[in-house]
């Protein structure tokens, strides 16, 4: 007997709030422009040819208020166009370089992609991703979910309650205004969660998440379904992430991206080309840094390495979504027959398919491909599962995390102890001042300076900081924008107290942390 | 090319230098200082809670004012298990080394009894009994499994300046860096040693704690296992229909165990680590391979029908991370896969065919098979013949 289940199969898109308007140019903002080139934009193309073939398939996007907020920046997409025209720059020399030879043929391969990503970018999609996105949301391929404000990691901000419902508020506000409607979904970011988090989720007015699958499987009572159904907790449906499927695509032995055949991530011509030679890619001062030309493949072992093949990566991209869909399907040989059907929740970083994992795009296609030939497995969105079959059974889930040992180590260490002290008096401070300048009795310019303090404190409490401290080439970035959104923030504090008028320098922070116009100062009031 | 031609020009703002300059001046203006006493406790896994404490400048010379001069003060950090009625327990005293610059600081303890409940204070201790409230944190309740049970509070603390160094003054060798006191009596400071801009909250008058031996010094610190140690070598999931049984080929000598990554401090002490006789089907960090390490003793469990009964992966890289980086350490993970036993009785001297694979059956009719299983791969259908592989005609059962 042919058993049947269904995948859910989930990305999480968020970057950082990277954006420098102080600077001529900023290396970091690249960050955000490789992602849009090498993954959102594959994506996006994948997706829509799916949807014009008619395809049954279903996918669940998360997208970071932050992400949101950059998209829709007129600055960066400017200088998303300028960075795409540095990059086709880079490959003209390149391609001068390199003459007829294999590297050449990959640069003009490279070049030939870059432009054709610039034309969907501009005359298909109209230079807007959010309302792309939105589309394909409206036409039932997608589901849209969102995240905490700044991706706030909510287990190391709960020593102030105000924090975690300030990060979930103005979440779903940010989604609300960018992308239009209600998320019912939350992603928590990097699936962090502590018993009672449900609480404010719910109050925030989200219905189902994603835990770590040892969250639901030391929960009590043990689901039983185990991850493979979602668990009702406290009214918050609980879905829990399917190891098999993780394991097979991250496993830095075993998962699919470590194929011979699939492009090296490490061996970039930004660090590998002679001086001057990115002299006009770069920002000034930035000698080496990431290009999105790479040459090389994995290959295996330590030896030399093989010049990428673009054609067999594609063909290795479709074994693997044909392997990926046979061991899904087998899994659901184990259960017993029942009219529900057990569910497999794969989720993963939407920058993983494109950027890390070159080929991911392609991996994607083959799949959704695979999947309209599978009629035992089906896929759903979380939200489409939830109001089919509902939850089964209750359980009160535990702590848990997808980071560094599942649970909060990979962003609380003795170096970045004092962040989090800081972050918990910061949080405590702006609820002692909203609690003198109540809103409805503050003059404007207290306003400004209580949602500006406010938007410092968010960016500051985002996990990418924590996390990239003390990990090498991250730190100094981290610890440059966590000292800057502090200091901000007690700047705009120490004005609050004394009663002036910081003049033109409130005028030039908001103009730098720009996002959540709407901020709405009720979420961070104290919660205790 | 698309024919569009660039939204704008280069993308620049003619305000960029003003911005620059308000951004710089007011970090040189608000640097990061200590500007106001607080403590914070914080859930690192469920064997470790990490403080941090920051006193306010000017703050510590306030307080120890309130002592009679010649009083010897120092500052303590105390780990408490609040319980019913106010009686909070004393789990450990960290007193960081006397100096200048014990304004702020670090302290990790390794705890193990899951779903307790903790609450850390921050105060100035005299050597004859006196004690001042600074700062008292957040209550943390220790990770777990949820309702299970309360197990032994051990206490460890490693405390660290500002500069994260370790040390401990009451400790003579900062590498075991334990120090566990329980005051038979602990008094509330005179009405004096209350000065104005302290903290507001009162030292509260406590009972005499009587000793308790599961508190005693232990010496250890445990690295995180998952799953739950608590959970032990038999458990297993309720579904009916899967089961995990855990068994070992042969007994494993404690020479021939894979070497788990203990430090020097944990060595010294018992461990609630499972034993190496007791090791689940999942992953653990192992350092680099050591040629002492036989490829055998790599894998020593098999498995029927498992069910992931936590993350089979290691999970350090799969959070988001836009910043590219090599790989850190080299550090290897084993990884204990499933394995299928398969043995029976056929014909002597016939064959079976069992995923392909030619199996030849003993003299005594009995037959055996390992197989390695790919994670998420459970076979279900069995190949069999009884004739030579090369004139088989498999049929299914």
């Amino acid at each position: 007997v042919t058993r049947r289940g269904q995948l859910a199969l989930v990305l999480h898109a968020h970057l950082p709030f990277i954006r420098h308007p102080e600077h001529e140019r900023f290396l970091e903002e690249h960050w955000l422009f490789e992602a849009i080139s090498d993954c959102y934009l594959p994506l996006l193309k994948v997706l829509r040819g799916a949807e014009e073939r008619g395809s049954r398939f279903r996918l669940t996007l998360s997208l970071s208020p932050t992400l949101l907020s950059q998209l829709r920046d007129r600055l960066l997409r400017e200088r998303f166009l300028d960075y795409l025209d540095r990059r086709l720059r880079l490959c003209e020399s390149e391609i001068g370089r390199q003459g007829n030879g294999g590297k050449g043929q990959l640069a003009r391969w490279y070049r030939d992609r870059f432009v054709s990503l610039r034309r969907f970018y501009l005359d298909d999609i109209d230079g807007d991703l959010i309302d792309a996105w939105r589309k394909l949301r409206d036409a039932g391929l997608l589901e849209l979910i969102t995240t905490t404000a700044t991706h706030g990691y909510l287990p190391l901000l709960r020593s102030r309650g105000s924090a975690v419902y300030a990060q979930l508020g103005v979440g779903r506000d940010t989604y609300r205004a960018l992308v239009g409607g209600q998320a019912d979904g939350l992603w928590l970011p990097e699936c962090g969660y502590y018993p009672g988090l449900e609480q404010p989720v719910l109050a925030s007015g989200f219905r189902y998440t994603i835990l770590e699958a040892h969250g639901i499987q030391q929960g009590e009572p043990r689901p039983p379904w185990d991850v493979y159904a979602p668990a009702d907790c406290g009214g918050l449906a609980l879905f829990g992430r399917d190891p098999f499927s993780a394991r097979e695509v991250w496993s830095r032995e075993a998962g699919y991206p470590g194929c011979p055949v699939y492009r090296e991530y490490h061996r970039d011509l930004g660090y590998e080309a002679q001086p001057g030679e990115l002299a006009g890619f770069l920002p000034q001062g930035v000698e080496a840094a990431p290009t999105g030309i790479k040459y090389y493949r994995v290959t295996g072992g330590d030896g030399t390495k093989a010049l990428y093949e673009p054609e067999a990566a594609a063909e290795q991209a479709a074994r693997d979504a044909g392997k990926f869909v046979t061991n899904r399907a087998r899994l659901f040989d184990r259960f017993p027959q029942s009219s529900r059907p057990p569910l497999v929740v794969a989720p993963y970083d939407a920058e993983l398919l494109g950027h890390w994992w070159f080929e991911g795009p392609w991996f994607l296609n083959a799949l959704i491909r695979e999947l309209d030939e599978t009629p035992e497995l089906e896929p759903v969105t979380l939200g489409g599962y939830l109001a089919r079959y509902g939850t089964a059974g209750s359980c009160r889930a535990a702590t848990s995390s997808w980071g560094e040992r599942g649970y909060n180590a990979a962003w609380l260490r003795p170096e970045t102890g004092r962040v989090h002290l800081e972050l918990h008096q910061a949080a405590l401070e702006l609820e002692e001042m909203l609690g003198v300048h109540r809103s409805g009795q503050s003059s404007s310019l207290e306003e400004r300076l209580l949602r500006q303090a406010a938007r410092s404190l968010l960016l500051a409490q985002g996990s990418d900081w924590t996390f990239h401290l003390g990990r090498g080439g991250g730190t100094d970035y981290a610890r440059t924008r966590l000292n800057a959104e502090l200091a901000r923030f007690a700047f705009l504090v120490d004005a609050l107290r004394r009663g002036r008028d910081p003049g033109n320098r409130l005028d030039a922070l908001e103009r730098m942390d720009n996002l959540f116009p709407g901020l709405d100062l009720t979420h961070f009031g104290k919660k205790e | 090319m698309s024919d569009r031609a660039l939204e704008s020009g280069p993308a620049n703002r003619p305000d960029a230098p003003d911005l620059a300059t308000v951004a710089a001046e007011i970090e040189r203006e608000f640097p990061l200082v200590t500007r106001r006493t607080g403590l914070v406790l914080f859930d690192v896994d469920p064997h470790r809670l990490q403080a941090q404490w920051q006193v306010e400048t000017g703050h510590l010379e306030q307080a120890r004012g309130a002592f009679p001069p010649a009083a010897d003060v120092r500052l303590q950090l105390r780990l408490l298990r609040p319980e019913a009625r106010g009686n909070d327990r004393l789990a450990a005293v960290v007193s960081p080394p006397k100096a200048d610059g014990d304004s702020e600081g670090t302290a990790v303890f390794d705890v193990s009894d899951h779903g307790a409940l903790y609450q850390a204070e921050l105060g100035l201790a005299s050597a004859d009994g006196g004690w001042l409230l600074l700062a008292r944190s957040n209550s943390v309740r220790l990770p777990g499994p949820v309702g299970g049970t309360v197990g032994i509070a051990t206490a460890r603390a490693e405390v660290s300046q500002a500069q994260m160094q370790r040390a401990t003054a009451e400790s003579p060798e900062p590498a075991v860096s334990n120090h566990v006191e329980f005051h038979g009596t602990l008094h509330e400071p005179s009405p004096r040693a209350a000065p104005g801009g302290l903290s507001q909250e009162t030292p509260r008058a406590r009972q005499p704690l009587p000793f308790d031996p599961t508190l005693s010094y232990s010496g250890f610190s445990l690295a995180p296992v998952f799953p739950d140690p608590l959970r032990g070598p038999g458990w297993s999931p309720d579904l009916p229909f899967l089961r995990v049984i855990t068994a070992l080929e042969a007994p494993v000598a404690e020479a021939d165990s894979v070497p788990l990554p203990v430090s020097s401090a944990r060595q010294r002490g018992a461990s609630k680590r499972p034993s190496p006789s007791s090791l689940q089907i999942g992953s653990t960090e192992l350092p680099s391979p050591s040629p002492r390490t036989p490829p055998e003793a790599q894998c020593r469990a098999f498995a029927e029908d498992m069910l992931p009964v936590f993350p089979l992966y290691d999970p350090s890289d799969s959070v988001s991370s836009p910043a590219a980086h090599e790989p850190s350490g080299r550090v290897s993970t084993m990884e204990l896969n499933a394995e299928l036993l398969l043995h029976g009785k056929a014909t002597p001297g016939s064959w079976i065919e069992v995923f392909g694979l030619a199996v030849e059956v003993a003299a005594d009719g009995r037959f055996l098979l390992r197989r390695a299983l790919d994670a998420g791969m459970l076979p279900r259908s069995l190949v069999t013949d009884s004739q030579p592989p090369d004139s088989s005609e498999p049929e299914s059962e």
